[in-house]
């Protein structure tokens, strides 16, 4: 097959702050826009070839950039670039916002829409199944899910009651896909395309810690010295802990009506497993066992985190001295209020990431799509997971040039991706002193984050600049040289994986 | 609905401009204002929002409020509801 050719798309490159350079902004950045300038005022149009950093010893092709259009001398530029060269450009010329030229029409007329309802009745039978450890004890609160036709997403589920059992009524006994996921503790189930009995049992294999799973196959936590330099991580989702193989150096609960010092884990443990993926320093190990973790809890308890909650979130962390900032969030939905809050982090010296989010595939979540944020999307690797857990059905092309490598079924993908990181069955901590295997770019940007940090680590020099965008910058052009591409297109792994 | 005022980072700051004031007369209902004088999260009624504009002036955006939900990789059913 041939190779699809790159794609070219228009960019508009701002200062991360306002829309010319200022007293505050970094003097290279409007140095930058100067010389991107020179080539207009003499033909109208420029093109230029700009260096890529690097990993020592990594080549890349050089970025062609057109410039297209200028407002002001040092101010905005239209410019085209390849899609492919977008993460090199973000990691190699940080400290520019690049907002995707944007074309409006006329609104169109309204029109009435008309829906077809049909009613059918369909004939269903009901199967009972049951899920258990190895030794036959009942696993209660385990989400089971069967597809008699995938694609469609028809099929039933539910939760196990107190014996383990779920009763499901469902159109036919050949079942595509069957999901259990338990809460924790436990791996997750998958089988797919079999004929299903009235009843059937499923046994659960127990988590071990020490298992080799992707986080532990590409960084070996047990093995990595405990950090000890100060590092400030901002973990904002449904808070942390309390659990021990993690200590929270302070946070805030910013949801409206709940108490501001209530920031543990308000019981999902989404946030508690993101914590242990890049600080837990006890039985297991996170990528960076010794940065100082703090809780900004924004998720209440089963509902939904206002943009407001979040904004305050960062608002509070660049005020408690954070150098990085963890976001496992995401919206379809462009969100000026919270991109603002991202700048304004950028602009204080704090390096927001985001994950590119959980829809199969579809374009990158904000606030990972802004430019000034990392978007992160999650890579798995064959052999890092037992048999028939849940991650197997997460395998899909592209695979890596290790073909061992994937990138994620369920994983958000785009020409926003910064880097990619393993999301696919990562061991981490639960509420109460409990551990569980989750999947997500949720994982992936943690980890992304915690290395992040463990690299910062050994630069005083850069985390003892003063805060402000040369200080971002400076975080960003480092991190570039300790990225490498796994062999995916850009649009899939950004510039690569870190690496240590 | 509910919006969130706040600060245009872009501009040049303001005062907080009396923005219980502005709010009253704007129909508009201060929900969380822990965030003063940089944001507050407010509660109007749709027609009230060009009001609100006009009366903060320069220097404040209002955006909307954004739901975010944890994300989770759980497949769902989402077919046809089965009609017993």
């Amino acid at each position: 097959m041939t190779p699809k050719s790159p794609t070219t798309n228009r960019f508009i490159l701002l200062p991360a702050s306002y829309v010319g350079s200022t007293n505050n902004a970094n003097p290279e950045i409007k140095k930058f826009l100067l010389t991107l300038n020179s080539g207009i005022k003499a033909s109208g149009k420029s093109s230029v070839k700009l260096s890529v950093r690097n990993a020592p010893n990594t080549k890349s092709p050089a970025i062609n950039l057109k410039v297209i259009d200028s407002i002001n001398d040092d101010g905005a530029k239209l410019v085209e670039i390849k899609e492919e060269q977008m993460a090199d450009f973000r990691f190699s010329y940080p400290g520019l916002r690049i907002i995707p030229e944007r074309f409006y029409r006329r609104p169109p007329l309204p029109f009435q829409e008309l829906l077809f309802k049909t009613k059918k009745t369909v004939q269903t039978i009901s199967i009972v199944i049951t899920v258990t450890d190895k030794s036959n004890h009942p696993l209660e609160g385990a989400d089971v899910v069967a597809f008699t036709n995938f694609g469609n997403r028809e099929g039933a589920g539910g939760k196990t009651d107190g014996g383990g059992k779920i009763k499901l009524d469902i159109t036919s006994y050949k079942i595509e896909r069957l999901y259990v996921y338990p809460p924790h503790t436990y791996w997750g189930f998958f089988k797919n395309n079999f004929t299903i009995n009235a009843a059937m049992q499923i046994k659960l294999t127990a988590i071990d810690i020490n298992f080799q799973d992707s986080l532990r196959f590409f960084y070996n936590t047990s093995h990595l010295p405990t950090i000890s330099n100060i590092v400030k991580i901002a973990v904002i989702d449904t808070g942390v802990g309390p659990h021990k193989d993690l200590e929270i150096m302070g946070g805030a609960n910013t949801i409206e009506g709940e108490d501001e010092k209530d920031f543990a884990d308000n019981g999902e443990g989404h946030g508690t497993h993101v914590a242990g993926i890049i600080g837990a320093n006890g039985a297991i190990k996170g990528v960076a066992a010794g940065v100082q973790i703090f809780s900004y809890r924004v998720f209440p308890k089963e509902g939904d985190a206002s943009n407001f909650y979040i904004m305050k979130a960062i608002k509070k962390a660049i005020d408690d001295g954070c150098d990085l900032i963890n976001m496992s969030l995401g919206s379809l939905v462009l969100d000026e209020g919270l991109v603002s809050y991202v700048k304004d982090a950028y602009d204080k010296g704090v390096l927001c990431f985001a994950a590119n989010g959980n829809d199969d595939r579809r374009p990158v979540n904000f606030p990972a799509a802004y430019s000034l944020c990392v978007a992160v999307s999650a890579l798995g690797r064959k052999g890092t997971f037992p048999a028939n857990t849940i991650q197997k059905a997460t395998v899909k092309a592209p695979f890596g040039k290790d073909i061992k490598n994937f990138i994620a079924d369920f994983s958000n993908t785009g020409p926003e991706t910064d880097l990619t990181a393993p999301g696919v069955g990562i061991i981490s901590t639960f509420p109460g002193d409990l551990y569980a295997v989750m999947d997500g770019t949720s994982m992936a940007c943690p980890a992304a984050v915690g290395i992040s940090a463990r690299l910062l680590s050994s630069r005083p020099d850069i985390l003892g600049l003063p805060r402000n965008q040369q200080r971002t910058d400076g975080m960003l052009k480092f991190l570039s040289v300790h990225i490498k591409s796994l062999g995916f297109n850009a649009t899939f792994e950004g510039k690569g994986m870190l690496f240590l | 609905m509910i919006v969130i005022v706040k600060q245009d980072f872009d501009k040049k700051q303001q005062q907080e401009n009396n923005l219980n004031q502005i709010l009253e007369n704007s129909h508009a209902t201060l929900i969380d204002g822990s965030m003063l004088p940089d944001m507050a999260r407010v509660d109007l009624h749709n027609n009230d929002v060009e009001a609100l504009k006009t009366n903060l002036g320069e220097g404040w955006i209002i955006v909307p409020e954004i739901k975010y939900s944890v994300p989770d990789t759980k497949r769902k059913v989402i077919g046809k509801k089965l009609i017993h």
